[in-house]
């Protein structure tokens, strides 16, 4: 028992004196010396993409802000309150893009409700107001053109897939469960590919780090241009592709990074240290890096962006290039001008976009000043993607109505920051910080610092009671049966509403074809008449009482009915002046309704331009009234 | 109070009456009147009253350049021959401002669609639309299938034309047509 404790007492002063030269360390330690210059800038550059040089200590990453250091009294003050404000300065910004988020998709619903309300009238929307009345400029206006021609085409086809046969839709089926399949084996054997390969780079120490965020950028650029192509095989309607291709993209992008995290957090992070333990293991497999989080986000999250922005100019200003210059060489091969021709995908480059935000909320923790990082990246992104748009791609982008693609990519983006949030949860509610560095260290878990605060362990305080009746079931239990309700009923009358509106169209169609029918039959008698112009209304009186059927005259023309009322019409005008409905229909039919303000100028009368309308008359609409 | 653009034309009150039944501000309109000057401006100095042709009204950019922009100029004419006064010239203006409600822009632009003038949109006018609307390319749409499926979509009560209350329905559905129909001024 004596030795045991004695050994005991060793470890605890072997442990703190390990812990104290960590620490002295991490704020202490100097560059080594160089005496070749030269190689001073490739050494930096590679401890810091290595993520092993003393450049985490600085003011971008997570280890610069640390409390318990030999500090002023002044830096004391503030130490004690930089762990709240960090926190906060993090839950500031998911709330924050949050709600910003939850705003634009808000704006979105409105048309998601009208597209599946089925009212969504896409070829009026294209005929009537394909043309945008602002445009001044000729080649704008030639550009538009060929742009229209573009999406009717596509809109002409998608309206050709609605009247498919049972066979086909089967066949269709079949194919829409083997592509799904196959893109999912896909994905998760790009998962498990990044998951080796940065295990053999881990252990074997090969390629500087780099080879995983390789791996992931190059995934991330082959997989949906795949996807793209596979998804044509669906044969699915353009919303439905778009969404398709979106979330199978991200779900690449989303798990290459988890993948990526993982390894390097499982790494560095490694088993749980029980306090006061010794941690100097022979093999030193357990050894938790001293500032993981600072490792963590130099190893994955700067090498991530790093390895795209190369990987995208390599291909923008090389590959690219060289696959026009092989078009243009070998144009008479099929294969040559298959791989010449590039276009560029809206999708695929939007996605980049939600990628790059995720890692963004995700890099936050890690390293505040990542944000600074995304923006010059997507700066310098920016204007590669003008180069490939205006030099390399050739012909019009693809027909992507922008308000419901957004609508798509927002909601992508949301499930993005839910699993953003999960993780973030973790690392601060359950994840050990770093003891050598960081505004954490003094915590168990971050999340202490706010529990202290707010003094929610004190049982005593305002707050946990606040906060334990909150949690318990009296509250949580009827919150969640009134929003269920509320959805239930929104969803109920939706739906009623949506049958409202199929039954006033029936009704619309069938008195439409009772107006037809009649006319028709007045037509007949008129065309077979002996004398010239009958007298109608006797007509119009006999069918009255007649059964009618429904249904329209069988070898009449659409259009030609109502025109051939309308001469009708004309013809009964001329003729009959003492009618007293043909009085009134006259009047109606040929004055134009002006409201004339009467200026009392001596520039004689002006026109009242606000509600000078014309308004067009229905010619049918008069007749049937008049006579009937 | 005098004059803005020298003796005969229009004074400071009657801008400011323009201003009111109107949907354009008083910058708007001076702006306007130097545009609309522009055109034709020693006959518009002599009367201000003077109507500018058709083929001089498509100088103008936004008629010029408008594969509509003689049906603009025809639906806006109080005399129906695309014709336009000042008057005219601020009622076109003003009905495609961004504050002028969406029911006088439709009813505007029914008559615009119209191309004869029947009081409904039938297979001829869809086709002249997509002719303009297309350019020389018009050899390679498919206009036939393009009027089925638009009058199967906008036609509700099946009778062969598109009526203004069909018209207003579906342009209504549209959440990009106040940006759409909207001629800038500056």
């Amino acid at each position: 028992m004596e030795l045991s404790q004695t050994r005991g007492k060793i470890y605890q002063n072997r442990s703190r004196s390990l812990r104290n030269a960590a620490t002295n360390f991490t704020l202490t330690s100097r560059k080594t010396v160089i005496t070749n210059k030269q190689l001073t800038w490739l050494i930096t550059v590679a401890e810091l993409l290595g993520g092993t040089s003393s450049m985490l200590d600085m003011i971008f990453f997570y280890g610069f802000y640390t409390t318990h250091s030999q500090m002023t009294e002044k830096k004391e003050n503030f130490g004690k309150w930089l762990p709240l404000l960090y926190m906060a300065s993090v839950m500031a910004v998911l709330i924050v893009s949050f709600c910003i988020l939850i705003k634009k998709i808000a704006d979105g619903i409105k048309e998601i409700v009208r597209n599946k309300d089925g009212d969504v009238c896409v070829f009026s929307e294209l005929v009537f107001c394909g043309y945008n009345h602002r445009n001044k400029n000729e080649n704008e206006v030639r550009f538009k053109r060929k742009l229209w021609l573009h999406h009717v085409r596509v809109a002409v086809k998608q309206a050709k897939s609605w009247g498919r046969s049972t066979k086909v839709t089967r066949k269709l089926l079949i194919t829409r469960v083997i592509v799904f399949a196959t893109t999912s084996f896909v994905i998760g054997m790009t998962a498990w590919g990044i998951y080796q390969i940065s295990d053999i780079v881990y252990t074997k120490g090969i390629g500087l780090g780099l080879l995983p965020s390789l791996v992931v950028s190059i995934s991330n650029i082959i997989l949906p241009n795949i996807f793209i192509k596979v998804s044509k095989l669906e044969k699915n309607s353009l919303e439905g592709s778009t969404a398709l291709i979106l979330y199978r993209s991200l779900n690449v992008r989303l798990l290459s990074v988890v993948v990526a995290v993982i390894r390097v957090f499982t790494r560095n992070y490694g088993s749980r240290v029980k306090p006061y333990t010794c941690t100097d293991h022979e093999d030193k497999t357990d050894i938790r890096a001293t500032c993981w989080e600072s490792i963590l986000a130099s190893g994955i999250l700067q090498k991530i962006l790093l390895t795209e922005l190369a990987l995208k100019s390599f291909l923008t200003f090389v590959l690219d290039p060289f696959r026009k210059m092989l078009k243009k060489l070998f144009f008479r091969i099929k294969i040559m001008r298959a791989i010449g021709t590039l276009r560029f995908n809206v999708i695929r480059h939007s996605i980049d976009i939600i990628n790059v935000q995720v890692m963004c909320w995700i890099g936050f923790y890690f390293a505040p000043w990542y944000p600074l990082n995304v923006c010059v990246y997507l700066v310098v992104i920016f204007y590669i993607q003008k180069f490939a748009v205006l030099v390399n791609c050739v012909g019009t982008p693809e027909a992507h109505k922008v308000t419901r693609s957004t609508t798509i990519l927002l909601t992508g983006k949301l499930v993005s920051f839910i699993l953003v949030l999960i993780f973030l949860i973790v690392v601060l509610g359950y994840l050990e910080p770093s003891k050598g560095c960081g505004p954490f260290a003094t915590f168990y878990v971050p999340w202490l610092c706010v529990e202290h605060f707010l003094q929610v362990q004190n049982k005593a305080s305002h707050m946990f009671i606040f906060v334990d009746h909150m949690g318990s079931p009296s509250v949580y239990v009827p919150l969640l049966f009134i929003s269920l309700t509320i959805l239930y009923f929104y969803y109920s009358r939706s739906n009623r509403l949506n049958e409202t509106a199929e039954s006033i169209k029936d009704l619309i169609h069938m008195e439409n074809q009772d107006k037809q029918y009649l006319a028709s039959k007045l037509m007949q008698r008129y065309l077979t008449s002996s004398t010239k112009k009958p007298n109608l209304e006797k007509q119009w009186r006999d069918l009255k009482g007649a059964i009618l059927p429904f249904g329209t005259t069988p070898g009449v023309k659409r259009g030609a009915l109502s025109q051939q009322m309308k001469k009708l019409a004309t013809d009964l005008m001329t003729t009959s002046s003492t009618n007293q409905f043909n009085k009134k229909a006259k009047s109606s039919m040929f004055k134009k309704p002006f409201k004339i303000k009467s200026w009392k100028k001596k520039r004689g009368k002006k026109k009242h331009l606000k509600t000078v309308v014309r308004h067009p008359v229905n010619h049918e609409l008069w007749f049937l009234h008049g006579q009937l | 109070m005098g004059t803005i653009f020298g003796k005969g034309l229009y004074t400071r009150k009657e801008i400011t009456e323009y201003t009111t039944i109107t949907y354009l501000t008083r910058n708007e309109i001076e702006h306007l009147l130097v545009k609309f000057m522009k055109l034709a401006s020693s006959q518009i100095k002599a009367d201000n009253q003077y109507r500018v042709p058709l083929g001089v009204l498509m100088e103008y950019p936004e008629f010029g350049a408008n594969p509509f922009g003689d049906r603009l100029c025809k639906t806006f004419s109080s005399t129906g021959d695309g014709s336009l006064d000042f008057e005219d010239f601020l009622n076109c203006v003003s009905t495609f401002n961004f504050k002028a409600p969406m029911d006088t822009k439709i009813e505007y632009i029914f008559q615009m669609y119209d191309f004869d003038n029947d009081g409904e949109i039938g297979d001829d006018d869809i086709k002249e639309t997509i002719r303009r609307l297309v350019g020389e390319r018009f050899e390679y749409t498919p206009v036939e299938e393009i009027c089925i499926a638009l009058n199967k979509q906008t036609d509700l009560d099946s009778a062969g034309g598109i009526s203004f209350t069909e018209f207003k329905a579906a342009c209504a559905k549209n959440l990009d047509f106040q940006e759409i129909f909207k001629i800038n001024i500056f």
